[in-house]
């Protein structure tokens, strides 16, 4: 089924939510000064603030994204025909964050456009809109249907949203089953242990001479670090003292210093994954996990809709257990609306419609993971998925977020993580003195 | 009056913004809110901070090298091409080519050649026996890639000197040979004395030029390996677009700025040891 082909009746039944959501009403604590909306946006009764013309921005995500962004967009101009128009402008991602630094300095900030972390700076200036009491007029705020709870880290004061969510994305092990089929080796699943994933990866690995022609495995998004950091959760530490807003790293704690030699090991001592310098020069000869140079490796699930134009059969499932535990990151999309929009209702309509009515097209786009519970568990969204979606988004519950919002967190991303992780990944240093050097870096920058 | 719209457009496009940035170099501005007076905050934070000390390392180690190499290797093809045969006009085309693609087509070019695995650089050395180094990803090679990737853009240098060349009375050479001077004496002692003011000219332009390279290093290491490439107007460029520090930025290319100016002015200060000149004076 097609976009356009959405039903009426999912339609009205998501505008029909909304409305009766609507009559609940809510409450606006954030001592703020924004009106407190009663009824749900894009409800025919409701006035229009700001212009019927909506640009809604976006980073370019690849033409399938894309193109799906654009039919969302279309759908949506379709339901509020004579209502609302919107339109899409995708930017590529270095200048989406230039561009919209420089919508504010000069007073005219974007409509609405997406997020990700560095908005948490706009919010920090008090230039994004408190979106709560328009989420408390939607289905959004039924906690039966939505995972409430997973929204705490976008909760930056504590009490109210700052941004719409409308899918979640989370990590995951991404397999070759052809590779696994030709070594005659059982497919990974949610009871592997990282012990399990380094056996198979040895067993998988082919060389030709000197050179490794199949990789076992790639360490993948395990390499960041919000995914060497799932490790420290599995142990029972973390690296910040809390998400929002930190106060202390906690790099030293044995744990992490555990979880950055067992990847190291993976490249240097054990060598089933490529070291970085062979990780480079087979990603920019193209040769990866789409083109079957690797067999397991660790990604975003935001990987999925790629990895569906591959030949070889694939499949995926949860992160393997460290020290028998499994605490996946996520992290939730949405939507910003600043303070300034010009288009303040048309605005929290696009987002809300996106979070609710919408969500069960998304399942059947298969591009983003629609928020709604109902929608990511639906047949509609398992059936063009892989087999093993389902056991790697059944423990999103327990998921921590993959962020760290502090203002200057894209600084502390670049020259601390990113600087200090090289020195790990190279082999330059040991564990100990990259936890020791981040943490004496990052927490002289917080 | 006819001057007015050049002096316009110099006021508005250049020395307005050169003063803007001044201003702004001694606040705190992250564009999201209006600046905030921070006096000398900014300059003496760029004392303390190891990474700018560093891209300045950098910067200078890449001067250093890369303009005196390119400028031998542009006069020793001037040179070559100075020859009146008749396929010269090509090579001096194919030469130049280089010099006027963008720099980020020339930066994807490379990066392939660079790779360390399927490279042509690597490809050809494994013909001879050798294991070529991950040319970008290692931090003792990046920087040296950047380097020798920078001669290949010689051809703006080179077209100078070949003009300075063609420039040059045959007279000299003509006595020089009847005295028996060898066509190195020739070279040494007639060709690159009398050459001297275009060599003034291509370094300080070489100079001006190697402090402000970025988009080699952005599109080929981004500052990486563990910062060794990373060069001044890249630094600056991630202060100013990615941590939103504009007064900081604006400091770091002040400095930049006085930088060029000091060995500019070194090298004006150093022209009566070096540069002949039409009157004979040194």
């Amino acid at each position: 089924m097609t976009i356009s082909e959405i039903s009426r009746r999912a339609v009205l039944g998501g505008l029909g939510i909304g409305a009766t959501a609507g009559l609940v009403g809510c409450s606006n604590d954030n001592g703020s000064s924004q009106s407190t909306p009663t009824v749900s946006p894009g409800s025919s009764n409701q006035p229009i603030e700001g212009a019927k013309e909506l640009t809604v921005y976006c980073w370019s995500n690849g033409p399938t994204i894309d193109d799906n962004f654009k039919k969302r967009v279309a759908l949506f101009n379709e339901q509020y025909k004579g209502r609302f128009t919107a339109k899409m402008n995708f930017l590529p991602y270095d200048q989406y964050w230039q561009k919209a630094q420089l919508q504010y300095a000069a007073g005219k900030p974007f409509d609405i456009y997406y997020w990700d972390v560095q908005a948490y700076a706009h919010y920090k200036k008090n230039l994004v809109e408190n979106v709560q009491p328009v989420i408390n007029t939607t289905a959004l705020a039924d906690t039966t249907k939505f995972p409430s709870a997973l929204f705490d880290p976008w909760r930056f004061d504590g009490k109210n949203l700052y941004a719409v969510p409308e899918n979640i994305q989370s990590m995951s092990l991404f397999y070759n089953k052809d590779h696994f089929d030709a070594a005659g080796l059982k497919y990974p699943d949610e009871t592997w242990s990282w012990d399990d994933v380094v056996t198979a990866a040895g067993k998988l690995k082919k060389t030709s001479g000197s050179k490794v022609t199949q990789w076992g495995l790639d360490i993948g998004t395990l390499g960041v670090w919000w995914g060497l950091q799932s490790l420290s959760w599995a142990a029972g530490s973390s690296w910040v003292d809390k998400a929002l807003e930190p106060t202390k790293f906690q790099m030293t704690d044995p744990a992490t210093i555990e979880a950055m030699k067992f990847t190291q090991d993976l490249m240097w001592d054990k060598h089933i994954a490529p070291r970085p310098e062979e990780r480079n020069a087979l990603n920019q000869a193209g040769a990866n996990f789409s083109s079957g140079a690797i067999s397991m490796m660790c990604d975003g699930t935001w990987a999925i809709s790629g990895y569906q134009q591959m030949k070889a059969k694939w499949d995926m499932t949860a992160i393997p257990l460290w020290k028998g535990k499994r605490v996946a990151p996520y992290w939730l999309g949405g939507w910003v609306i600043p303070k300034k929009t010009a288009a303040k209702t048309a605005a929290e309509t696009f987002a809300t419609w996106s979070a609710t009515t919408f969500q069960p097209q998304m399942a059947k786009n298969h591009d983003w993971i629609p928020i709604s519970n109902e929608a990511r568990n639906s047949k509609d969204m398992l059936a063009g998925m892989p087999a093993g979606f389902a056991s790697a988004f059944k423990d999103i519950e327990n998921a921590k977020i993959g962020d760290i919002y502090t203002a200057n967190m894209q600084e502390i991303f670049n020259q601390v993580f990113g600087v200090n992780l090289d020195d790990l990944y190279f082999n330059r240093k040991t564990p100990e003195q990259v936890a020791q050097k981040i943490q004496e870096m990052a927490t002289a920058k917080l | 009056m006819f001057m007015s719209p050049a002096i316009i457009g110099l006021l508005l496009f250049s020395l307005g913004p050169m003063v803007a940035s001044l201003v702004l170099s001694f606040t705190q501005y992250d564009m999201l809110s209006s600046p905030t007076w921070v006096g000398g905050d900014n300059y003496a934070t760029l004392v303390r901070d190891p990474l700018f000390l560093k891209s300045l390392r950098v910067s200078l180690t890449y001067s250093v090298i890369s303009v005196p190499i390119t400028m031998v290797v542009a006069l020793l093809l001037a040179m070559l091409l100075n020859s009146k045969l008749p396929v010269m006009g090509f090579f001096r085309s194919a030469y130049y080519l280089p010099s006027v693609i963008s720099g980020v087509a020339v930066a994807m070019v490379w990066r392939w050649m660079y790779n360390g695995e399927y490279g042509l650089i690597n490809v050809v050395l494994g013909w001879l026996g050798i294991d070529g180094p991950a040319w970008l990803t290692d931090e003792r090679w990046a920087l040296r890639s950047l380097i020798f990737m920078s001669v290949w853009g010689f051809g703006g240098t080179m077209l100078i000197y070949l003009a300075g060349l063609q420039s040059l009375p045959t007279d000299l050479y003509e006595a020089a040979r009847v005295d028996g001077a060898s066509t190195l004496r020739q070279q040494w002692y007639i060709t690159l004395p009398m050459l001297s003011n275009v060599t003034f000219f291509n370094l300080v332009m070489g100079i001006i030029g190697s402090l402000q390279v970025f988009a080699e290093p952005f599109v080929l290491t981004n500052g990486g390996p563990n910062n060794s490439t990373m060069l001044l107007p890249l630094y600056l460029y991630q202060n100013a677009f990615t941590y939103l520090k504009m007064g900081y930025a604006a400091a770091i290319a002040w400095v930049a700025f006085a930088l060029v100016m000091v060995l500019t002015l070194l090298v004006f200060k150093s022209t009566p040891v070096w540069v002949h000149t039409e009157a004979g004076e040194n």
